[in-house]
């Protein structure tokens, strides 16, 4: 940091709060009336100023500029974005899980989600032909089962019923499940858990049984591997031969690698997604019009995704912390090396130069160009497969429950606590 | 007219450009990375060909125009 340079009071301080609607907090948004980038003041143990980017374009660029570094949350100093209740000081891991499966999950796994971009970049270039379009879509028959036995289930319930175990959790877990080759998806979560919100309090996975009693909801990472490894045993029977750990190992990997990407995708593919097929149903719920809207008209369910990925952008934002490797401008501003950047994908996608009245939902937007998984090259990797599950569970719902309404007033269904990192309804009663 | 260009070593395959404009582009079954099916730009695609550009997440599609 360069000590003489003036010190500008800061736009904005962390954590700001989420607001009334379903969109990012109107602090972030009202920022773009005043530039895409700003001095952004957050707890942290080492610097107390960094930067906020909001602009859409200005967010584009930073995350696509390898001169800027991706932190990992573990990283000492790395700033709160909304969550007041995480001490200030780096938390320390209680119950750490054994050596052994915490070096194949971070080793392999974290590669891909890891600082280094061409370590990171690398492992992906081995594994995208498993995601590419015509690959994701493949699996469109496997998706479409697992959303029949979820719409089976909810009607089995009866209305009133709730969406977020039924559907919502119950979709993903299944989906990611079959496509990465666990044998039992209950290793990774179970349904009945309902959305376990991001960064609260969070004890990590354990192994220790009694961090897990406490925290029932966290799967034991041993389990999952256990449950990938007898999956990649039995060859069949998972997902048929074809999926992504009997994949990965027919391309050539070895099977602890294989294991190891198995075991972050498995991870990384369900509670987000989870989370945003909450928010999602949500979103079309709270007016009965734009649900009416959709069975009526199938062919628009595509266009409402996007949007509700725009509009929601349901995305962990810490993953989009950054640390400039030198010094940059950025949208006319002086970024020093070393300085912390934060870019808000939320408040990106409410950019209204990009996106016109950016608080309204829009079943009709274009709103394709969103940076919901982030941009760069470490733009989520299974966001085919995401859009598949959106696609198939919307288009099963409407066509078998057109008249799909909340049960409750949508100012009373229960949200994730303020400070987590993901946003979501934890509870989603309907009736039809 | 406009013709495609796409940069090789920088794509990462994540597809968007196939979602953007399904007529112009594909993924090679190796690695994912993009095939061009049609160089030449169209007057009625051009519309989905700039999504395909401006939705790639690491800007290897470039346009150029020709005579």
């Amino acid at each position: 940091m360069n000590g003489s340079r003036p010190r500008t009071t800061p736009a904005i301080t962390y954590p700001v709060e989420r607001g009334s609607g379903l969109g990012p907090s109107p602090e972030l948004v009202r920022l773009h009336e005043s530039g895409e980038i700003h001095r952004l003041a957050f707890i942290g143990p080492e610097n107390e100023v960094g930067w906020l980017v909001v602009g859409h374009a200005t967010s584009r660029e930073v995350l696509a500029d390898p001169r800027f570094v991706k932190v990992l949350p573990e990283h000492s100093g790395f700033p709160q974005l909304r969550f007041p209740r995480i001490p200030v000081n780096p938390p320390q891991v209680v119950n750490p899980p054994p050596r052994e499966q915490e070096s194949l999950l971070l080793e392999v796994g974290g590669q891909l989600i890891g600082m280094h971009v061409a370590e990171q970049t690398a492992l992906r270039r081995r594994i995208a032909r498993h995601f590419t379009v015509r690959s994701v879509n493949e699996m469109t028959d496997e998706v479409a089962r697992v959303v029949d036995e979820a719409c089976d289930d909810l009607e089995r319930a009866g209305a009133p019923a709730d969406l977020v175990p039924l559907i919502a959790v119950a979709v993903p877990l299944r989906a990611i499940s079959r496509f990465v080759g666990v044998a039992d998806p209950r290793a990774l979560g179970d349904p009945d858990d309902g959305i376990r919100p991001v960064g609260v309090a969070d004890p990590g996975v354990s192994d220790d049984p009694d961090e897990r009693s406490r925290h029932p909801r966290r799967p034991s990472l041993h389990a999952l591997e256990l449950a990938i490894a007898e999956g990649l045993a039995q060859g069949r029977g998972v997902a048929g031969p074809e999926y992504l750990v009997k994949r990965l190992v027919a391309d050539g990997f070895d099977g602890r690698e294989a294991l190891g990407v198995g075991m972050a995708i498995a991870m990384a593919g369900f509670d987000t997604t989870a989370h945003l097929m909450a928010a999602t149903l949500l979103a079309l719920l709270a007016e009965p019009a734009r649900w009416v809207a959709l069975s009526e008209s199938p062919e628009r369910i595509p266009r409402a995704i996007e949007e509700a990925m725009r509009f929601l952008s349901v995305g962990r934002q810490d993953a989009h912390v950054r640390v400039a490797q030198e010094d940059v401008v950025v949208a006319g501003e002086q970024i020093r090396a070393g300085e912390w950047v934060h870019v808000s994908t939320a408040a990106a996608n409410h950019d209204p130069d990009v996106f016109a009245d950016p608080a309204r939902f829009d079943l009709d937007r274009d709103a394709s160009g969103h940076v919901m998984f982030g941009f760069g090259p470490r733009q989520c990797l299974g966001q085919n497969l995401v859009r598949l599950e959106l696609r198939l569970t919307l288009e099963a719902l409407v066509c078998r429950f057109p008249t799909l309404r909340l049960a409750v007033p949508v100012t009373e269904v229960p949200l994730v606590p303020e400070e987590a990192l993901l946003f979501a309804p934890t509870e989603l009663k309907a009736t039809w | 007219v406009i013709r495609i260009e796409v940069d090789q070593e920088t794509c990462i395959g994540a597809g968007q450009c196939v979602l953007a404009a399904p007529g112009y582009f594909d993924q090679r079954d190796d690695d994912g990375t993009v095939i061009v099916l049609d160089s030449l730009v169209g007057d009625t695609e051009e519309v989905e060909v700039r999504d395909a550009v401006r939705r790639c997440p690491v800007r290897a599609i470039h346009l150029a125009s020709t005579s």
